[in-house]
């Protein structure tokens, strides 16, 4: 597999050599365009409010008499249900804001469940998750707010190839167009990854906590805008999300997340497959970097340690381009719903 | 959700190679009529990366140069403006294209000559989904900050960070095909 730092250096290059093929004539800048924009605008002709003729003003009765007709009409055959246009998005998780000890205890505790457990036999890693996200396409006028839901099946095997099967589930902001989950196609969905060629974060990751804490502050070149703690924690849910991790691997994110002053118990929660388990919960962002904050939970089975969702919310309200509801949005969200070995790629492992 | 201080603090960043969005000495004290002659150039190379096309790009320059003069006197960089400019009207232009695209067999890129595996790459980026695509640009050839491109794609730094890291990965599984 290529390295990030490999990639990225051919990256700069090639689109450097690409740009420079470029030929460029200066157009010369045009004064009529110029005059143009420089321009004041004329203030909007002040209007009355309402029409002053005594046609105009018995056009208005009118159509206010039919819009209240229509809207009473309205009021009595409304009838609650999926057919009404309620936004279906998901609401956050019911966590609540604590302190960091209890946190820290609880991933602490966590960590030692699955640093005990034993390894289990079958060559073949499975993990099924649900990803949930908004995607967004902002333009001029409008923009288009989509929520998609995928469920990846990922089956690796020991020489590193890979099945991955995904379903996908596009549902409109609106509530509208929920078409049933269906494949999805091409090299960038799903299929078969030879060794080396799926790239799985967890794979090649060590599985000591120092080990683990370089790794990850390694993994993000560029982001030298961010805290350390803010990068752990940040990395540890893409690493946490895929389901892929090892239980070692686990316990070692818990032991960082543990480390993180800024941790905080965040309950016990039921999560969106309606599993019980408890969160924790993080900032991502600068409190003082803008007007949305984006915090990230984990949901942590207590009995077992296994994460069951990872969660991250823009609070206090969505940003303002996705054009949603205030108030507290998941931004994304990931269902860790089953993990384990099994004997051969395509099996799912027993309930 | 109560808000939580004290974690999680990020800083302001500097481009990586004398990024796009950088200011020049000077820059905001010059006349508009300079600040053209010497941005033009870039700005259309930064448009054709995003879009592919040299006569778009030229028109989205044009377009995006508009804006810049009619606010020129009054914002603080006029090259983070053109800048950010030219990142929406490309967005606009890729919506609108894909459209187009559904109904019509038009494909008249302007082609580059490199050698294959480097062509590949090329071609690769040029078919990322348009944010992807934005990020790569503007980050790997522009140098602009995580920060600038996520106020210029309207999202915030995290996600600019997991697009990178998608378009990275999806641009690794083209070339390693």
């Amino acid at each position: 597999m290529i390295p990030d730092a490999d990639l990225e250096t051919r990256l700069r290059r090639v689109l450097d050599e690409g740009a420079r093929q470029l030929p460029v004539r200066l157009v010369e800048w045009r004064p009529d365009q110029a005059v143009k924009s420089a321009k004041p605008v004329k203030p909007a002709r002040q209007r009355p409010l309402l029409p002053t003729s005594f046609h105009g003003r018995m056009v208005i009765g009118l159509v206010a008499a039919v819009l209240a007709i229509i809207a009473a009409i309205a009021v009595a055959t409304r009838s609650p249900g999926p057919a009404s246009a309620t936004p279906a998005l998901p609401r956050p998780l019911a966590f609540t804001t604590g302190s960091h000890e209890p946190a820290a205890a609880l991933l602490n505790k966590a960590a030692a469940v699955q640093a005990n457990l034993e390894p289990e036999p079958g060559p073949v890693r499975f993990a099924r998750t649900q990803n949930y996200a908004l995607q967004t396409a902002v333009g001029r006028r409008k923009s288009t707010t989509v929520v998609q839901t995928v469920v990846r099946d990922v089956w690796e095997a020991a020489d590193g190839s890979a099945l991955v099967r995904e379903y996908r589930q596009d549902t409109e902001a609106a509530g509208g167009d929920v078409g049933g989950p269906r494949p999805l196609g091409g090299r960038d969905h799903g299929g078969h990854y030879r060794p080396g060629q799926w790239a799985d974060p967890n794979a090649g990751l060590p599985s000591d906590v120092a080990g683990v804490r370089s790794a990850l502050l390694n993994n993000v070149t560029n982001a030298t805008d961010f805290s350390a703690d803010v990068i752990l924690a940040d990395e540890i849910s893409s690493h946490l999300s895929t389901g892929t991790a090892s239980a070692q691997q686990i316990a070692a994110f818990y032991r960082i997340l543990a480390s993180l002053p800024g941790v905080f118990d965040a309950g016990v929660v039921v999560d969106n497959a309606s599993r019980t388990g408890h969160a924790v919960g993080v900032m991502v962002s600068d409190p003082s970097a803008g007007a949305v904050q984006a915090i990230q939970y984990f949901v942590i089975d207590p009995n077992t340690g296994r994460p069951l969702q990872v969660e991250r919310i823009d609070s206090p309200n969505p940003p303002s381009a996705l054009h949603l509801p205030p108030g507290p949005t998941v931004d994304e969200y990931e269902l860790i719903l089953a993990t384990g070995q099994v004997d051969r790629v395509g099996v799912e492992p027993a309930p | 959700l109560e808000p939580i201080t004290g974690v999680g603090v990020h800083k302001s960043v500097k481009a990586e190679n004398g990024g796009a969005l950088q200011e020049r000495p000077g820059e905001s004290d010059e006349g508009f009529d300079a600040f053209y002659r010497r941005e033009y150039d870039p700005a259309v190379r930064l448009a054709w990366l995003l879009t592919r096309s040299s006569a778009v790009s030229e028109d989205l320059v044009q377009e995006a140069m508009t804006a810049v003069h009619r606010a020129f006197s009054s914002i603080e960089s006029p090259k983070a403006y053109l800048g950010k400019s030219i990142v929406n009207r490309a967005r606009s232009w890729h919506r609108d294209e894909q459209r187009r695209r559904t109904r019509l067999v038009y494909l008249v890129d302007d082609r580059v000559v490199m050698d294959p595996a480097d062509a590949d790459l090329f071609d690769a980026v040029g078919r990322l989904p348009y944010r992807q695509r934005a990020v790569i640009v503007t980050r790997y050839w522009a140098g602009w900050s995580e920060a600038d491109i996520a106020e210029a794609l309207g999202c915030r730094p995290g996600t600019v960070k997991s697009l990178a890291s998608r378009a990275l990965d999806r641009l690794r599984k083209e070339v390693e095909w």
